[in-house]
């Protein structure tokens, strides 16, 4: 029809001219000192990088005041709080002694790393990088190192010099020795990085080395270093006694050896199983194990539920089988029978009857399985319309109504079995994991929600849009603090006599109300983004109006949106800090409370928050690192 | 007034946009594997008439009926006109995040509950047939205009559409592309569809066209055949407007 046209050859192009080699001081004129407003800028940029040197090295490195042996000897409780591992057991072997616990928080953390390792083989993580980027590392240390121990000083010394004015300058400086070193280390450092570099010469910009091969030698080598790395400690408890150099207890560098080991097997056999299971279907299956993993590893392993009766009150395991296989059943008939494609008017008649059964059961005292099943036989029927019709759809409409019920009864029982973990305190979740549990459990619970809110708040429907609109303005106009705080003192009166809803739910369910509220927000302007066409393109082609926002306006909203939406988790990260307020025993209030009160530690409270900040630090940067990458990914075609 | 192979019937179709008067009663009828074009100044109500064809506009007053079934504001409806007239638009209207093939089997897939092979199957020959099987894997972005709007015909054809209209489908092309989209269009026309096409393409109008309307201030001034139209107007604003344009 549209006949090819031959193309005239295309003339050859000329190669743009290299620029003329620029010399050290002409570069400096040209990008620090290029005008007056430039050359200020330059300055004070000098002058607060030579504070913060003066600051961060002289607190860093100040061994004899900081306390780093209070954050080794504290690992477990950093990770973990009072996680069963020797004392408060009552999980005993056959001999009557304590079976350690702690084993649970490893595995939990090894399944975290197969299920990355396997992920970033298949959704192929990593590019080449050039052998430049890796020379520049040590330049770049030796440089700081430099600027430190040899710059810092320096100016001091010019400061003091042209004011008059002793800064204290010299004050935070370590011996001679000490600095002589650095300067050594610095200078061989950078030394070794730049002649590399230009042995290398224009073969050091090509894109040779893979990525992820150096991301193991990093994860190697940081690993490795815990078997020599040695910390300053006291040689007793009495105050000022001086200090001796040790290392880790292997309690902690064997399981992360093990578990770097358990990384690079599961890499390779990622590797491996990419030649079985094609990408599509592998990143499908790791999509769901990692939703999965989250319940399961929260759960099961950590939790350890107990089977044995009488272990929960009220909790009968037959009981919990036999009505699940009931809905499984009848809840499967009737959405077999909602999917079909003339079912017509039967189908909102079902649908009505499923909604008074559900607000019903949540309104009087029914077994939250059943709550939980109505509510889901009646979400299953209500996307009949959009996901059954040909036998084949229907028929897969139903295996995933089925995986979803055994799914949820499984997940049910896992919560309802009690816990074998006897913790004292609130919660048997505390440290890290708290902190990790809370922010997976909230983003989790506000996404779905915040989605909603924000459909609601650009619906026509004026009932659904005023609920909405009211929701948010209410919860977005009281500080968070002052929800947590409501959650723990109003709740008790808003749930039946004689129930105790575990301070870890209660507050992963207001903080997830308030994060969708902002979530929705967020959403609100992706949607608003789109432009109208998108929807009369959809609308001409016959879908629904829920079709259209399942295939067409949520994904690319989410796309626009996907910045605002990290923005949000990593301040939902940070924030999960104020349940401290609440009696939790997260990692900031362990960090902040717990270790500087140990009387061994008193006064290490400086140490320990910097610590805490590093370590918040790396988790917030590795999510907008990973979100960069995810825009650039999903940036491709787009627009 | 309706005969078997009126497809289309529109009588005294009124619309307003707040206080402004888009429609002043149009009363028209389209048969069966008629190819209609209508014509007329910016502003003059033709792209609002087709939209309200498919129901992406609401007419106040009036009647449609399309294919027997009178546009009205029961739900089911318009889904079921929706999926048996396909739109074509101006600014083509692809799914920017879906790839050519995806953008094509989509409908197919969720609206006629096809299996996923048959959508793809359906929708290679379609490409096939608007010139372009080699960019299916591709993204609408990588396209240029002409091929981003031959895949959106090939999108509403997926639909195996009874009715085709073009909501002036050349207006935002280059021009060395217009003449691409122009001849999957007449291919079209060839095959017996039944098109009305909103477009400033005199060419297009003259040689494929069975009957051309000319719209101006929200009403059809004078129709006819495409040589009556071009060659003897009777009303003095079509020949104002066609001095203007030729």
């Amino acid at each position: 029809m549209t006949g090819k046209i031959e193309l005239p050859e295309i003339p050859e192009l000329e190669l743009a001219p290299e620029p003329p080699p620029k010399g050290a001081i002409v570069w400096m004129k040209d990008n620090l000192f290029s005008s007056v407003g430039s050359g200020i800028l330059t300055s004070v940029g000098l002058l607060v990088a030579w504070l913060l040197a003066k600051g961060i090295a002289g607190f860093l490195f100040d061994f004899d005041a900081r306390r780093w042996d209070a954050i080794t000897v504290n690992l477990r409780l950093l990770m973990a709080q009072a996680y069963p591992a020797g004392e408060n057991l009552n999980i005993v072997d056959s001999a009557g002694v304590p079976i350690d616990q702690f084993h649970r928080v490893w595995i939990s953390v090894g399944i975290v790393i197969v299920l990355s390792a396997l992920s970033m083989v298949y959704w192929r993580v990593g590019d080449q990088m050039a052998p430049q980027q890796l020379t520049r590392i040590p330049q770049v240390i030796g440089a700081l190192l430099l600027f430190v121990f040899l710059g810092v000083p320096l100016i001091d010394y010019v400061v003091a010099i042209i004011t008059g004015l002793d800064f204290g300058g010299f004050a935070w400086q370590f011996s001679a020795g000490v600095h002589t070193t650095w300067i050594v280390v610095g200078a061989v450092l950078a030394a070794i990085g730049w002649l590399v570099e230009r042995a290398l010469g224009d073969n050091a910009r090509e894109e040779v080395i893979p990525t992820m091969s150096m991301v193991g030698l990093a994860a190697a080598l940081l690993v490795g270093s815990l078997w020599v790395i040695k910390v300053p400690v006291p040689e007793s408890a009495d105050f000022g006694a001086p200090q001796v150099w040790r290392g880790l207890a292997t309690t902690t560098s064997l399981p992360w050896t093990i578990l770097l080991v358990v990384a690079f097997a599961a890499y390779f056999v990622g590797r491996a199983l990419l030649r079985v299971i094609p990408e599509e279907t592998g990143r499908k299956i790791l999509t769901g194990l990692w939703l999965l993993s989250f319940p399961v590893i929260v759960l099961a392993i950590l939790r350890d539920p107990g089977w044995a009766p009488g272990i929960a009150e009220g909790f009968e395991l037959s009981e919990y089988f036999l009505i699940s296989a009931g809905f499984i059943f009848v809840g499967g008939a009737l959405i077999w029978v909602a999917t079909r494609p003339d079912i017509g008017e039967w189908g909102a008649a079902i649908a009505t009857v499923l909604v008074v059964l559900v607000v019903g059961s949540w309104m009087t005292s029914t077994l939250m399985l059943i709550r939980i099943f109505l509510l889901l036989v009646l979400l299953f029927l209500l996307g009949g319309k959009t996901f059954g019709g040909s036998p084949a759809a229907r028929r897969r409409y139903l295996m995933i109504w089925g995986a979803t019920a055994v799914l949820v009864t499984y997940l049910l029982i896992l919560v309802k079995g009690g816990t074998t973990v006897d913790v004292p305190g609130a919660s048997p979740f505390g440290g890290l994991i708290l902190t990790f549990i809370i922010f997976i459990s909230v983003m989790l619970l506000s996404f779905p929600l915040g989605v909603v809110l924000a459909l609601g708040r650009t619906s026509t429907m004026p009932i659904f849009r005023l609920v909405s609109v009211t929701y948010i303005e209410l919860v977005r106009a009281v500080p968070l603090i002052t929800w947590l705080l409501m959650s723990v003192i109003f709740l008790p009166f808003a749930i039946p006599l004689g129930t105790r809803i575990d301070g870890v739910v209660t507050v992963i369910l207001f903080y997830a109300g308030f994060s969708a509220a902002y979530l929705a927000e967020n959403v609100r302007g992706g949607l608003q983004a789109i432009s109208g066409g998108q929807t009369e393109a959809s609308k001409s082609l016959g879908l629904t109006t829920m079709q259209t926002i399942i295939f067409i306006t949520m994904p690319q909203a989410l796309r626009t949106v996907i910045p605002a939406l990290v923005g949000q988790a990593i301040a939902v990260f940070k924030d999960t800090s104020l349940v401290t307020i609440i009696g939790l025993f997260d990692f900031l209030h362990i960090s902040r409370f717990i270790i500087p009160n140990q009387s061994r530690f008193i006064g290490s409270i400086r140490t320990t928050l910097i610590v805490a900040a590093l370590v918040y630090w790396v988790f917030t940067f590795a999510m907008s690192r990973a979100s960069q990458r995810l825009e650039k990914k999903l940036g491709v075609g787009e627009r | 007034m309706e005969t078997n192979n009126d497809i289309i019937v529109c009588e005294g179709v009124k619309k307003w946009f707040g206080d402004f008067q888009a429609l002043k009663g149009v009363t028209t009828t389209v048969k069966e594997r008629e190819v209609v074009v209508v014509i007329g100044p910016s502003g003059s109500g033709k792209s609002t008439f087709i939209r309200c064809i498919n129901r992406l506009e609401v007419h106040q007053e009036g009647r449609i009926i399309v294919d027997g079934t009178e546009l009205s504001s029961d739900v089911r409806n318009i889904e079921k006109i929706r999926s048996d007239v396909g739109m074509v638009f101006q600014q083509f209207n692809l799914f920017p995040h879906l790839t050519v093939l995806q953008n094509i089997t989509l409908a197919p897939i969720w609206v006629r509950k096809k299996s996923r092979a048959d959508a793809e199957e359906r929708g290679m020959q379609l490409l096939e047939r608007v010139g372009i099987p080699e960019q299916a894997e591709k993204f609408p972005g990588q396209l240029s205009g002409g091929q981003q709007q031959r895949v959106a015909i090939a999108r509403s054809l997926a639909m195996e559409p009874r009715i085709m209209l073009f909501d002036e489908p050349t207006s935002a092309l280059d021009p060395e592309m217009i003449k691409e989209v122009l001849d999957v269009m007449k291919e079209l026309a060839k095959s017996g569809m039944t098109m009305i096409v909103v477009t400033h393409e005199m060419g297009f109008a003259r040689e494929v066209a069975d009957r051309v309307l000319f719209f101006d201030y929200g009403d059809i001034v004078e129709e006819g055949t495409p040589e009556h139209f071009f060659t003897n107007p009777s009303h003095d604003r079509t020949k104002l407007f066609l001095s203007q344009i030729l």
